[in-house]
């Protein structure tokens, strides 16, 4: 059997979604789209039963990925039973998507989620009339208490049932669904969709046309607003009949300070900063006490075995490449991980997106843009995906190449790892302030250069949450684990290959070709300008190949605290890793990309260069 | 009753009648009609003005403008300047009864009779902490998205926070929703009492 979660974003979805199914959640890519489908099964009896949940939505008819993407999944029948998650305190509104669902009819069940908070508002709804509307099973859950979680599945599985709805439309639009199944026979639900030139079959809305015209010109209005209005009173209707306001509470809301001109940009800069600082401090932390295991047991342990040869070359570099691997990039990707995670899900990155939205106007973004780019903290590569949330392609472009600049956790490793440790802290923060002026520049040029439309934003502010431990954990789990399972052998792999290399010393023609050049321009010794050509496969091998190639992971030892701050500044910009490449050209097409990665590589150089002459 | 007509379809303001004499032979044989009707006359700057029967004369028609005005754009959705053009043509051939079920329907369905248009603002025209009503909004790549949110016509909205000249923070449905001045811009409102 297969089971859909289907909500609104900001429902909880996924929180319920996680305590169904646990951990062992597979995530994949919906062919085509950079759309994130979550599948998990689970058993109930002896019947297995596969979930899968449909990205959060406002509407099954509008134009965007995720929302294409639901319309496909509901017209294949791919899912036999739909549950459908609201939010309790919000019920007209969400109860709009139930009633889109409800046309297609389509077995469901409705869980009204966060019915705790219902209490503390001084309201409640009455799930026997629900029902009785409605036509199908309403359970109460909240997916922070984890009340009634388990009742979800055997209820679905047993009595889901279709849906009795139907939304009284204004009569013109009534009239022509009649008129087009007595011509045409065309049922409801499918003259709905074709009345909204979103029938999947191109000639069935040439058929709606003529009506579809008739009812804008009469009403000044497209059908699609005037059936959102229908079915959003519709939608109140139902809830006035259930809700119920039993006393008036006051809330206090902390929230207006987040988002008032002057405390807002205050808190923007502290909890940003604070998080940052708090991501470099515990990360260091962690750092150093895997360096120092492996120092003082590890290194040690591998010295006793006392190889001879090649075979010591290899195992060598095994143990670099897991040193480098864990100890140096391991705990700053964890770090930020954590804390992407965290901003996300404690919904402040809307609160950041609003007050941003004025300065990002200048640069031909809005406030949406600001999204992705903390995302860029985290990984470039998804943030270069979540592009789809920016709706023109100037928009897009121009979130590509500062995304692109913005420092993923891969650089803060080497920011962090080599500067912060190595050098200090001042330095690696200083490091930040001049790719944050090389990103604004660049977007600004941008901006100016490109031509293309331009539309603000509209972003829903959920309420702000204390994040759930369990959900940051298995979301900052699921991000670790390509790095864990990917990268780490590859760089192992890596290191090894080198060390083979190193051992019949294949190297000398790097310092004859890159020796010379990479010490007059850049200041660097010609192994780190090897070691930032390596940082093509990703970001942080950038620090792992320097350890490797230098023998140890002790840099400093081997190079000055001015070529270790140029290191890290030119491998902050230069080239992109090859994964947010191929995502890049997916997003933006092959112009752009060889226009981006060839403006970004230049870059690294000429900064380079510059503060070569200037320190 | 051109000149008047003319007038009152564009403004309200009596006074202004004076730089309406355009001089053309038409204009001149209308202007000396009205005055037969001792429903205008000149000043001693030899501007014209309308007397007192005038002066009533135009506010009834302004009056019967507005109703049709205020059907033709809220009702049936015209734009405004449809909607204007046909208030025009119609204010006064209408009869008095016809106009006063008019009025009645307008009043009905809860729209206010201004005096000028000047009701009609768009969003990012609108202060913090008021709470307006959505009359139209035009067609825009994100159209759908804020219909499904719900801004619809008719729908009750609060202007939750408005940063300097820049983005707000609307509350419809219960839900808190941030938009750029330039999507503002294309949701027509009028404020309520």
């Amino acid at each position: 059997m297969r089971i859909g979660l289907i909500g609104n974003p900001n429902v909880g979805k996924s929180l319920i979604f996680n305590e169904l199914t646990g951990l062992g959640v597979e995530v994949s890519n919906y062919p085509g789209t950079t759309v994130d489908i979550f599948l998990g099964t689970i058993c109930l009896g002896s019947d297995t039963i596969e979930i899968t949940d449909i990205p959060g939505i406002y509407s099954i008819d509008g134009k965007s990925e995720s929302e294409q993407f639901a319309r496909e999944i509901i017209l294949s029948n791919s899912i036999d039973i739909y549950i459908s998650v609201l939010d309790a305190t919000h019920l007209a509104r969400n109860l709009y998507l139930f009633i889109e669902l409800a046309e297609f009819r389509r077995p469901a069940i409705i869980v009204l989620n966060m019915t705790d908070e219902l209490k503390k508002r001084g309201l409640s709804i009455d799930s026997k009339v629900l029902e009785e509307i409605i036509g199908v099973p309403v359970l109460y859950v909240s997916a922070r208490t984890g009340m009634n979680i388990n009742e979800i599945i055997p209820l679905a599985a047993k009595r889901a049932a279709i849906p009795d709805l139907q939304v009284p439309y204004e009569a013109h639009i009534e009239a022509g669904i009649r008129s087009l199944f007595s011509l045409f026979g065309i049922k409801r639900e499918e003259a709905l969709m074709a009345l909204l030139e979103l029938h999947p079959d191109p000639k069935v809305n040439e058929l709606a046309d003529p009506i579809r015209n008739e009812i804008s010109n009469t009403f000044h209005m497209t059908l699609h607003q005037i059936i959102a209005t229908n079915r959003h009173n519709f939608a109140l209707t139902i809830a006035q009949k259930v809700e119920k306001q039993n006393e008036q509470k006051e809330k206090y809301d902390f929230n207006k300070y987040l988002t008032s001109p002057v405390s807002g940009f205050f808190f923007l800069i502290l909890i940003i900063g604070g998080l940052l600082s708090f991501a470099f401090l515990v990360g260091s932390w962690i750092d150093r006490l895997l360096l120092y295991t492996f120092q003082y047991f590890v290194t040690p342990a591998f010295n006793s075995l006392q190889l001879t040869g090649i075979w010591n070359s290899i195992g060598l570099s095994v143990l670099l490449g897991l040193e480098a691997g864990f100890g140096v990039a391991f705990p700053f990707i964890l770090t930020f991980y954590l804390l992407v995670s965290l901003i996300e899900d404690s919904g402040y990155l809307t609160r950041a997106a609003f007050l941003c939205d004025r300065a990002l106007h200048r640069f031909g973004l809005h406030g949406i843009a600001v999204i992705p780019l903390v995302l860029g903290l985290g990984c470039n590569v998804p943030a270069i995906m979540g592009l789809r949330l920016l709706r023109t392609k100037k928009q897009k472009r121009i979130a590509a190449l500062m995304i692109l600049l913005t420092p993923c956790s891969g650089r803060t490793v080497v920011i962090a790892g080599l500067v912060a440790v190595f050098v200090g802290l001042i330095p690696a923060l200083s490091i930040y302030c001049i790719i944050a002026i090389v990103i604004l520049a660049s977007a600004y040029l941008v901006n100016r250069l490109s031509s293309g439309s331009e539309y603000g934003m509209v972003l829903e502010m959920p309420p702000l949450r204390w994040p759930k431990l369990l959900d940051i954990l298995s979301k900052t789990y699921n991000r670790l684990k390509e790095f864990l399972f990917i990268a780490i052998p590859a760089l192992v792999v890596t290191s090894i290959i080198l060390g083979i290399l190193q051992y019949f010393n294949a190297f000398a023609w790097v310092e004859e070709y890159i020796g010379g050049f990479s010490m007059a321009v850049l200041g660097l010794p010609s192994f780190a300008t090897t070691a930032l050509l390596f940082a093509i496969l990703r970001k942080e091998m950038a620090v792992e190949i320097l350890a490797v190639l230098a023998g140890t992971p002790q840099i400093s030892l081997v190079m000055s605290g001015k070529q270790i701050y140029l290191f890290a500044l030119i491998n902050a910009l230069f080239i992109p890793c090859i994964s947010s490449i191929a995502v890049l050209f997916k997003e933006v097409g092959a112009k752009y990309t060889l226009i981006f990665c060839g403006y970004v590589m230049v870059l690294g150089i000429v900064i380079g260069a510059l503060f070569n002459l200037l320190l | 009753m051109i000149l008047i007509r003319s007038q009152s379809g564009k403004t309200t303001s009596i006074s202004e009648l004076g730089p309406l004499h355009n001089g053309t032979p038409a204009g001149d044989n209308d202007i000396r009609q009205l005055a037969l009707a001792k429903l205008i006359f000149f000043d001693s700057d030899s501007n014209l003005n309308l007397t007192d029967k005038g002066t009533e004369l135009a506010l009834q028609v302004l009056k019967k403008h507005q109703i049709l005005l205020a059907f033709f754009s809220e009702i049936l959705g015209l734009d405004d300047g449809a909607a204007s053009n046909e208030a025009c043509k119609l204010e006064h051939s209408v009869d008095d009864s016809g106009i006063s079920r008019l009025r009645g329907i307008v009043s009905e369905q809860g729209i206010l009779i201004n005096n000028s248009c000047k009701s009609r603002l768009n969003l990012s025209e609108c202060s913090e902490g008021s709470i307006i009503r959505i009359l139209s909004i035009k067609e825009h790549g994100n159209d759908r998205l804020l219909h499904d949110l719900g801004f619809c016509p008719g729908e009750h909205i609060r202007i939750i926070r408005k940063l300097h000249n820049s983005s707000l923070i609307i509350e419809v449905k219960g839900c808190e929703i941030a938009i750029s001045r330039d999507v503002a811009r294309d949701v027509n409102v009028t404020e309520e009492k």
